[in-house]
């Protein structure tokens, strides 16, 4: 995934300019966001998957619970629901659109691993290779989602 | 210009000053002060709903505006939500919007009704009483709390009945991390004050008396529990059907008001409908997603109304069972966002 350094610094400087989205997306994390997304990719780099190929394997499952509302269905040993609420979120990066409000939790049966991700994550990794800050309430740990979904 | 971080002012079509704090964003200072621009993103730049023409001042555009302005930026609009307060500004904003203006209520009283979901009285103090059309929503402004270093607003359906005009119910479920419901749940103290902005949005009755399915699941709810004690109190005749759809029986709530519902209103039926019934549990209503269980009831729909309220996913399987069973798309009401 090619990143443009000067769309990054833009979005860098918008979500550092604002403490609400800060606190949101970088949480304490004080590395650019250019170096947070290189770390985490380095990450999927050593575990062997890319960030495309992980966000596809979690949209997959969250469609699959979407399409079950809130209710819990088993896709192959991992269980698997949503939860979602009315209202949409938009992505830091400019005109990516507007995502539902949506958490999906997944379990692994065996292994004991769970994760939730929501529907703007999907997008952040898919699009952009951004997992969030460390600190952030919402990002998800590239390593978790390897193991649960690998 | 400079001074201290509270000493902007936002000039509002020539006649209104709002202070404002450097470093705000003008979405923020607005609603702080009583003026609630539509938004639909959260504040991020994405819907293009907060749009507001910038007379004077304002800082440098953003990318994000530059893509969802597109040609209004030569007119002079901006995106409320990225212009950030560095100094005086003035603006240019519909007189709707100035009338959607605060309304100052005390957080009176709180009833659990399910895990996750709250039942929130206010009582109105400025105005003392409101006047709105069932279905529609009110802002609520989440101040700054540790949760959240600045304040936002969000979304929440109406849940009470329009002819206690002194009263506001919502019915709000926690999200996991949610600035807003969280500030609900774990911050918000009873006999504290609250601001909202008036009663808005389209989702309501409409004047043609068709028999109606209301569909609803989880918070959804709120607003048919207003429509009903409008319908309850006489104020239109039609035959309804209310599907309330939740995972398991302990996500249902309200259920002997909405039960108290079919002997007030004529022609009302109450379908609870749960997804799964967990061992132990006592059930003997409809079992299965609530949009199978319509199917289950219905075989034709052409001469209904269906109104939705609930998850988007919820939305999108309702939308295709109803018109699978003839009803016209045109006699589907939902919020769309
Ligand atoms: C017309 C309308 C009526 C509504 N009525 C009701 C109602 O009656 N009752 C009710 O409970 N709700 C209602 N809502 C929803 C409500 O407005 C809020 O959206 C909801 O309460 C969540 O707000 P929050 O601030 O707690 O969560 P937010 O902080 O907005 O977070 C919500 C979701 O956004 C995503 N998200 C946020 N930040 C990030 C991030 N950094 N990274 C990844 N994902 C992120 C996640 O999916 C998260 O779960 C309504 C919405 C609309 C539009
Ligand atoms: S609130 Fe959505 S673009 Fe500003
Ligand atoms: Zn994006």
């Amino acid at each position: 995934m090619s990143q443009d350094p000067d769309l990054l610094g833009k979005v860098e400087l918008s979500l550092r300019s604002s403490p609400a989205l800060s606190t949101s997306f970088l949480g304490k994390d004080h590395r650019p966001v250019a170096e947070i997304i290189a770390a985490d990719a380095a990450t999927l780099a050593r575990l062997g998957i890319t960030a495309t190929d992980l966000a596809k394997r979690m949209q997959g499952l969250a469609a699959i619970a979407r399409q079950n509302l809130e209710v819990p269905v088993v896709v192959g040993r991992i269980e698997v629901y949503c939860q979602q609420w009315k209202g949409r979120i938009g992505c830091p990066w400019p005109g990516c659109g507007l995502f539902d409000k949506t958490v999906t939790v997944a379990r692994h049966l065996d292994k004991g691993i769970a994760a939730s991700w929501t529907d703007l994550n999907m997008h952040l990794i898919a699009e952009h290779g951004f997992f969030e800050g460390i600190g952030s309430p919402f990002r998800v740990e590239p390593q978790v989602l390897v193991q649960l979904l690998a | 210009m400079g001074g201290s971080d509270l000493d902007y002012k936002i000039r509002v079509n020539q006649d209104h000053l709002i202070p404002a704090r450097s470093g705000q964003t003008l979405l923020t200072a607005l609603a702080s002060h009583g003026v609630f621009l539509p938004t639909a993103c959260g504040g991020r730049g994405a819907c293009g709903l907060c749009k507001v023409k910038v007379v004077a001042g304002g800082g440098p555009l953003t990318d994000k505006e530059t893509v969802r302005l597109g040609d209004l930026v030569k007119a002079g609009f901006r995106l409320a939500c990225q212009v950030r307060i560095d100094g005086h500004l003035q603006i240019e904003l519909p007189q709707q919007v100035l009338q959607d203006s605060l309304v100052r209520a005390v957080f009176a009283d709180v009833q659990e009704l399910t895990a996750d979901t709250r039942l929130f009285r206010f009582e109105l103090q400025d105005p003392p009483v409101i006047d709105f059309i069932p279905g529609q929503y009110v802002r609520l402004l989440c101040p700054p709390y540790p949760g959240s270093p600045e304040p936002v607003t969000r979304e929440y359906s109406i849940a009470s009945d329009p002819a206690n005009r002194h009263i506001l119910e919502l019915v709000i479920r926690k999200v996991p991390n949610g600035i807003c419901t969280r500030y609900c749940f774990d911050y918000l103290k009873i006999g504290q004050q609250v601001f909202l902005s008036r009663p808005v949005g389209q989702f309501g009755l409409s004047d043609r008396p068709l028999p109606a399915v209301f569909i609803a699941g989880g918070s959804g709810l709120a607003p048919f529990l207003a429509m009903l004690y409008a319908l309850a109190d006489g104020q239109q005749y039609r035959p309804v059907t209310l599907f309330f759809g939740a995972r398991t029986v302990n996500d249902l709530y309200l259920l002997e008001r909405l039960r108290g519902f079919e002997a007030r209103i004529k022609g009302f039926r109450f379908v609870p409908v749960v997804a799964q019934v967990e061992q132990g549990q006592d059930w003997d209503g409809q079992v299965g997603l609530v949009t199978d269980v319509i199917g289950r009831l219905y075989q034709d729909l052409k001469g209904h109304e269906g109104y939705l309220c609930g998850p988007p996913g919820m939305i999108d399987a309702a939308l295709k069972v109803l018109t699978a069973l003839g009803m016209p798309p045109e006699q589907i009401y939902y919020d769309k966002f």
